[in-house]
């Protein structure tokens, strides 16, 4: 099965699926491109950026919450961000998807940047994850 | 996160020119109004995601939805929300 999901590149031993992609958006008018590598989260209701990759970029804040993140975090959540990354089409070929729904912006960079099971549904978008191989794939559905 | 906590991470945001003092009084604003109305809230809302635009309450089972919600009936206006016994991440 050909895989577009790994360990993230900075821990081998972490079974959970990361895959490299990239954030878009716009800072002082100017478009902003960041390397980003994403932890897929099927956990997570809403994607969720660390405040240091939200501060590269213009974000306009909708609201947010004190509480509702595991651990007592709060989020902030803004719209102008998007995120990229790639699935397998219905025919297996490689496809680079995006998606500009509003994320959330954590208080500080600890943690992972995560791509939740928002954007995998508006992309229409599935998993498949192996954590012992530590392999996996998104594809369209 | 604590009252204190999140009020000095919105003055950070403010100090930062990241969003407006407008911004950062309207969500403190919708807060005091969900913090006023917690018990009933919880009580009643348990597993939904309950928040406050403009003073208004709004429910939804999944976040995006009482986001889109909120932002048609009062567009610019900031939304506080809390899911209720459950993390969103």
């Amino acid at each position: 099965m050909a895989s577009n999901l790994g360990s993230p590149s900075s821990n081998s031993s972490d079974h959970r699926p990361h895959q490299v992609g990239k954030a878009t958006g716009y800072k002082a008018g100017n478009p902003v491109t960041v390397g980003k590598e994403w932890l897929i989260d099927t956990g997570a209701q809403i994607s969720c950026i660390t405040k240091s990759n939200g501060d590269q970029f213009d974000l306009t804040l909708t609201g947010g919450s004190a509480s509702g993140t595991t651990g007592g975090g709060g989020i902030l959540v803004k719209s102008g961000l998007t995120m990229w990354f790639e699935i397998f089409d219905k025919a297996g070929a490689p496809k680079s998807v995006s998606c500009n729904l509003d994320v959330g912006v954590k208080p500080n960079n600890s943690g992972s940047e995560i791509l939740g099971v928002d954007q995998l549904q508006h992309v229409g978008a599935a998993i498949e994850w192996d954590p012992s191989a530590q392999n996996g794939r998104l594809y369209e559905v | 996160m604590t009252d204190a906590e999140f009020a000095l991470w919105l003055n950070d945001e403010v100090e930062a020119n990241r969003i407006t003092e407008g911004q950062r009084d309207d969500l403190l604003g919708q807060k005091a109004t969900f913090e006023n109305q917690r018990s009933v809230i919880e009580q009643d809302h348990r597993n939904q995601i309950v928040g406050f635009v403009a003073g208004q309450m709004q429910v939804a089972r999944e976040i995006h939805a009482l986001l889109d919600s909120s932002k048609s009936q009062f567009p610019g206006r900031m939304i506080y929300f809390e899911p209720i016994g459950f993390h969103l991440l």
